[in-house]
C-alpha cells in the first residue's frame, strides 16, 4: 500500500462523529409542501427574480436568472404557485430575496426515468451551457458558480484535476455516501470534466473515513477504463480544503489569498461532479442536494436527499426529531458552519449539513486571557500566527495585520477550535478582514 | 410540527465558527498538570514525612493566597494557575527547607514574576522556576540540605546531600556510581535485588552488565527535591499528559537530547575523566532533570509558540542545564537554565517564524503563484 499523504503544516483532529449517519443509505426526504427558495444560493451576485406573486411554476422552471457572469440560475424545486416574495436572512448572515412556492400541480421529472444523453457527442461549449443552465454551483464550499470556476483562460493549462472525496468537515458523511452509492456516475462525471479541462493527471482524493470507499471506486474506474487515480490521505482537518488538498495531493503550496487554479490545479467535490453529471446527461437543474443531518441531539442521524427550499425543521423532523435538548443548531459543518436559532431556515445549495449539537459536544470553554501557548500557531495550515494577529487586531494596526497575512486566512477554524483560552480568533480575523476592506473602499471613494 | 421538534430557542447559543471546541481549556490544562505531579508529590510525602508536607502546603497556600489577595487582572485562583505554580515550585524544594522560605518564594513567584508583569499569560519567566531560584539565592545553605528518604534510614548524608552533590564535592573514581559507593552512599536492598534480576534475565544474554545504583533513583529511593525523586512516577505522568496533548513533545524531547549530548561529552571531564564518557543515565535519573523538562520547561507561557522554536528552546535549555549541573555553582541549580533560555523566547519566536503556506521560507515571498487581481 502506498504511504498515506497529508499536508505537513498545522491541522487539528476534531472528533469525526460520523458513525451513526454514515452507515445508513441516503434516503429521499419527503417533498415539502412549501419551499422557500432564496435567489442568493451561491457566491457572487444574486439571481434576478423572473416570477411574480401568484404565478404558477413547473418543477424545474427558472425562477431566478443569472444576473451576471458571477451568478447562477435558480430553479423551482417543486411545481406550484408563487405565494409570496419575502426578504430573508440566510444562515451565513447575507440578505436575500426569496420566492415562496406552495406545492400544487404535477411533477414532470420526479419518478420518471430519463434516458441519459451521450455527452461525448456534445461540443464543449454546449456542455458549459448545460452546466450553467442547470444552475450548478460548488456544493462543498462557498458555492462558486461552476461555469465560472471550471473554465480556463486560453493560456492556462490544468495539470491536476483533483476530485475532493474528503469530507470537508467532521460530522459530515454525505460525500462518503455518494462515493459508495454512485461511483459509476461519479466516474462518468469526472470524464466529462477531463474532456473540458484535459488535465495531465486526475485524482480522486479520499481522506479519513471516506478512504473505505476506495474499493467500489476502483471497480468503477476500471470499468470505465479511465486513467483516474485514487489517492488516500490522512484524516486530518482541514484535508478537504482546496489549499491543503492541493498541498497533499500535488505537493504544491498556494498561498491562501491565491486560487489553486493559479498553480494549475482544479479542485471539485464529489457532489458537484454529480450535479454536473445530472445537468449534462439528464438535463436536470440543480433542485436537490444531499444533506447530512446529525449531532448528538438528533434521534436518527442520516443523509437525506432534499429538495432545495425545504426547511431545516422538516429535515430534523424526518430524522426523528430531537432526542436531547440541542444547545447549538448549525447549518453547515461544525468548523465553518453557522449557528442559527430558526427551524424555518431553508436548505440552499450551500447547506452541506444540519447539526443539532448538545452541550457535551460543544465542549465550549469560557473566554480567558491568552496564555501565549502557541497552539494556534502550530495548528494553522496556512502558516499564520493567529496569536500575533490577535494582538495586532486589538491595536487596530491594520497595516501590520495585512502584512501578517490576514488575507491568507481561509477561515478553516483550526485556531479557534484549539485555543485553550476560548478566544474567538476566527471571528476576530473575519471582522478584521471586512474592516480593512471597508477602510480601503472608503479611501478609494475619498481619492475620487 | 410534532413535539419532538419543538425547540427552546432561548437555550440556543449563537456564535461564530468554529461551532465546536477542543476538549482542553487553560483551566483544564493547569489542573491536569497539577494532577500529573500529584503522585510524585505523594511519593515525596511518604518518603520525607511531615517536613515535606509543610513545605508544599506553605508553597501552594502562599501562592493561592497571593493570587486571591492581589487586585484582579486576568484569571483567578480557580483557574488553577497560581496553585500549579506553588505546587511545581515547592516540589523542587528540598524536603528539609524551612516552610517560610517556600512561602516567601511563592509570594515572589505569583506576586512579582506573574502578577506584576500582567498576570496570566504575561509572565516572561516561568514563575515556579523563578521562585525556586530565588530561594536558592536567598538561602543557599538551607536549599542545599537534602534529607535521605525514611526508607533508607532518614537523616542526612555527610558528603553533601544528593547523589549529584556528593559526586561533585568528593574525590574518588571517575564513574559517578563507583564514587558514590566509595563514599558509602546509602543504597536499598531493593536496588541490589532488582539489578541482579535484570542482569540475569535481561542484560547478560546480550552481554551487558547494569551496575547497581540505578534502580533506586528510578523508583525514587534517593535524596532530592520533594517531587523530583521518582523517575518512574514522573515518566508515567508525563506519558499520560503527552498523550492528551497537555504538554508538548518538542520541548522535553529536545531538552533531553541537549542534556544527554552535553552530559555524554563533558560528564566525565568534570570528574577528571576524558571527554565523551559521561554517564547520561546517572544524570538523567538524579537531581530533578525529568521534573524540570516535563513539567517546568513545557509551561505554556514560558515556551516559544512555534514548533521549531520549542526544539531550539529545549535544546538550549538542556545543554545549559547539563553545563550548570557539571560546572555551575550549585549542583542542584539547573533550574536556572530554564530561566536563562526564557529570556531568549521572543528572539526564538522571531527566528523560527513559520513559513507561510505558499511562501518560500527564506525570502518570505510568495512562491510561483500570485493571487489573482
Amino acid at each position: 500500500m502506498k504511504l498515506i499523504h497529508t499536508f505537513l503544516k498545522g491541522g487539528v483532529f476534531p472528533p469525526e462523529h460520523t458513525r451513526t449517519a454514515r452507515d445508513a443509505a441516503t434516503w429521499n426526504a419527503m417533498i415539502p409542501a412549501r419551499c422557500v427558495v432564496p435567489l442568493l444560493q451561491h457566491s457572487g451576485v444574486p439571481a434576478r427574480r423572473i416570477v411574480q406573486r401568484g404565478q404558477r411554476v413547473n418543477e424545474g422552471a427558472i425562477i431566478g436568472a443569472a444576473r451576471a457572469y458571477e451568478s447562477a440560475r435558480v430553479h423551482a424545486p417543486i411545481p406550484g404557485v408563487v405565494s409570496e416574495i419575502i426578504q430573508l436572512t440566510l444562515a451565513d448572515g447575507r440578505q436575500s430575496e426569496a420566492v415562496v412556492i406552495e406545492l400544487d400541480g404535477e411533477f414532470q421529472q420526479l419518478g420518471r426515468s430519463i434516458k441519459p444523453r451521450d455527452w461525448r457527442r456534445l461540443k464543449n461549449r454546449r456542455i458549459y451551457e448545460q452546466i450553467s443552465d442547470a444552475g450548478v454551483v460548488g456544493l462543498g464550499g462557498e458555492g462558486v458558480p461552476s461555469h465560472t470556476k471550471y473554465v480556463l483562460p486560453k493560456t492556462a493549462a490544468v495539470e491536476w484535476l483533483i476530485v475532493n472525496g474528503c469530507e470537508s468537515e467532521p460530522y459530515l458523511s454525505s460525500e462518503y455516501r455518494l462515493l459508495r452509492e454512485r461511483p459509476q456516475q461519479l466516474v462518468e462525471g469526472i470524464q466529462i470534466l477531463m474532456r473540458l479541462l484535459s488535465p495531465k493527471r486526475t485524482v480522486i482524493a479520499l481522506a479519513g473515513h471516506t478512504r473505505s470507499a476506495v474499493s467500489g471506486l476502483r471497480g468503477a474506474v476500471a470499468a470505465a477504463r479511465s486513467r483516474i487515480q485514487l489517492q488516500r490521505l490522512a484524516g486530518k482537518y482541514p484535508q478537504g480544503d482546496e489549499h491543503t488538498l492541493v498541498g497533499s495531493v500535488a505537493g504544491r503550496a498556494v498561498r491562501g489569498a491565491a486560487t489553486v487554479a493559479d498553480a494549475g490545479c482544479m479542485v471539485i467535490d464529489v457532489a458537484t461532479v454529480l450535479a454536473m453529471y445530472e445537468a449534462v446527461l439528464l438535463g436536470k437543474p440543480l433542485v436537490e442536494r444531499t444533506v447530512t443531518v446529525s449531532g448528538g441531539a438528533i434521534a436518527q442521524p442520516g443523509n437525506l436527499k432534499v429538495r432545495l427550499g425545504a426547511s431545516i425543521g422538516d429535515l430534523i423532523e424526518e430524522c426523528g426529531g430531537f432526542c436531547a435538548a440541542p444547545r447549538k443548531l448549525v447549518v453547515g459543518g461544525p468548523m465553518r458552519g453557522h449557528a442559527v436559532t430558526d427551524l424555518t431556515q431553508p436548505v440552499t445549495k450551500l447547506t452541506s449539513a444540519v447539526l443539532a449539537l448538545t452541550e457535551e459536544e460543544l465542549q465550549s470553554v469560557g473566554q480567558t486571557a491568552c496564555v501565549r501557548c502557541g497552539r494556534c500557531v502550530r495548528a494553522c495550515p496556512m502558516g499564520l500566527e493567529p496569536v500575533m494577529l490577535h494582538l495586532l487586531i486589538a491595536q487596530h494596526d491594520w497595516r501590520a495585520v495585512v502584512k501578517a497575512g490576514v488575507f491568507d486566512c481561509t477561515e478553516c477554524g483550526c485556531c479557534g477550535f484549539i485555543c485553550p483560552s476560548g478566544i474567538p480568533l476566527v471571528d476576530q480575523l473575519k471582522q478584521a478582514k471586512s474592516q480593512i476592506r471597508r477602510e480601503e473602499h472608503e479611501d478609494g471613494e475619498r481619492a475620487h | 410540527m410534532n413535539e419532538r421538534t419543538e425547540l427552546n430557542t432561548s437555550r440556543l447559543i449563537v456564535a461564530g465558527s468554529p461551532q465546536i471546541h477542543d476538549a482542553l481549556s487553560t483551566t483544564k490544562l493547569n489542573w491536569l498538570v497539577a494532577a500529573g505531579v500529584a503522585p510524585a508529590a505523594l511519593w515525596g510525602f511518604i518518603q520525607f514525612g511531615l517536613p515535606a508536607v509543610t513545605v508544599v502546603l506553605a508553597g501552594v497556600g502562599a501562592a493561592a493566597l497571593t493570587e486571591a489577595v492581589l487586585p484582579k487582572r486576568v484569571g483567578s485562583v480557580r483557574d488553577g494557575n497560581a496553585i500549579l505554580i506553588g505546587l511545581l515550585m515547592s516540589l523542587m524544594f528540598p524536603p528539609a527547607a524551612p516552610w517560610y522560605l517556600a512561602a516567601v518564594s511563592a509570594v515572589f513567584a505569583v506576586g512579582i514574576v506573574k502578577w506584576a508583569f500582567g498576570g496570566l499569560g504575561h509572565a516572561i519567566l516561568n514563575p515556579a522556576v523563578a521562585g525556586r531560584v530565588l530561594a536558592q539565592v536567598l538561602a543557599p545553605q538551607e536549599m542545599s540540605r537534602y534529607a535521605i528518604p525514611l526508607a533508607l534510614g532518614g537523616g542526612e548524608f555527610e558528603h553533601g546531600a544528593t547523589a549529584v552533590m556528593a559526586v561533585r564535592s568528593a574525590a574518588g573514581s571517575v564513574e559517578p556510581l563507583q564514587r558514590l559507593q566509595e563514599l558509602g552512599y546509602p543504597r536499598s536492598v531493593l536496588d541490589q535485588a532488582v539489578t541482579a534480576w535484570l542482569n540475569e534475565h535481561l542484560f547478560e544474554p546480550v552481554g551487558v552488565v547494569l551496575p547497581s545504583g540505578y534502580v533506586d533513583p528510578f523508583i525514587g529511593l534517593a535524596p532530592g527535591g520533594i517531587g523530583e525523586t521518582s523517575a518512574l512516577l514522573l515518566l508515567v505522568a508525563s506519558a499520560v499528559l503527552l498523550g492528551r496533548r497537555v504538554i508538548s513533545w518538542q520541548v522535553p524531547l529536545a531538552f533531553f537530547a541537549g542534556f544527554a549530548a552535553a552530559i555524554a561529552v563533558w560528564g566525565s571531564v568534570a570528574f577528571g575523566g576524558v571527554a565523551l564518557r559521561g554517564d547520561v543515565l546517572f544524570h538523567s535519573l538524579h537531581g530533578g532533570v525529568l521534573f524540570l523538562m516535563f513539567f517546568c520547561a513545557t509551561d505554556n507561557t514560558g515556551a516559544p509558540a512555534t514548533g521549531n522554536g520549542m526544539v531550539l528552546y529545549g535544546l538550549a535549555a538542556g545543554v545549559l542545564a547539563a553545563v550548570l549541573r557539571l560546572f555551575g555553582l550549585y549542583a542542584e541549580g539547573l533550574a536556572v537554565a530554564v530561566l536563562v533560555v526564557s529570556f531568549f523566547v521572543p528572539l526564538i519566536n522571531h527566528v523560527t517564524k513559520p513559513a507561510r503556506f505558499g511562501f518560500s521560507r527564506r525570502r518570505r515571498k510568495p512562491l510561483l503563484y500570485k493571487p489573482r487581481g
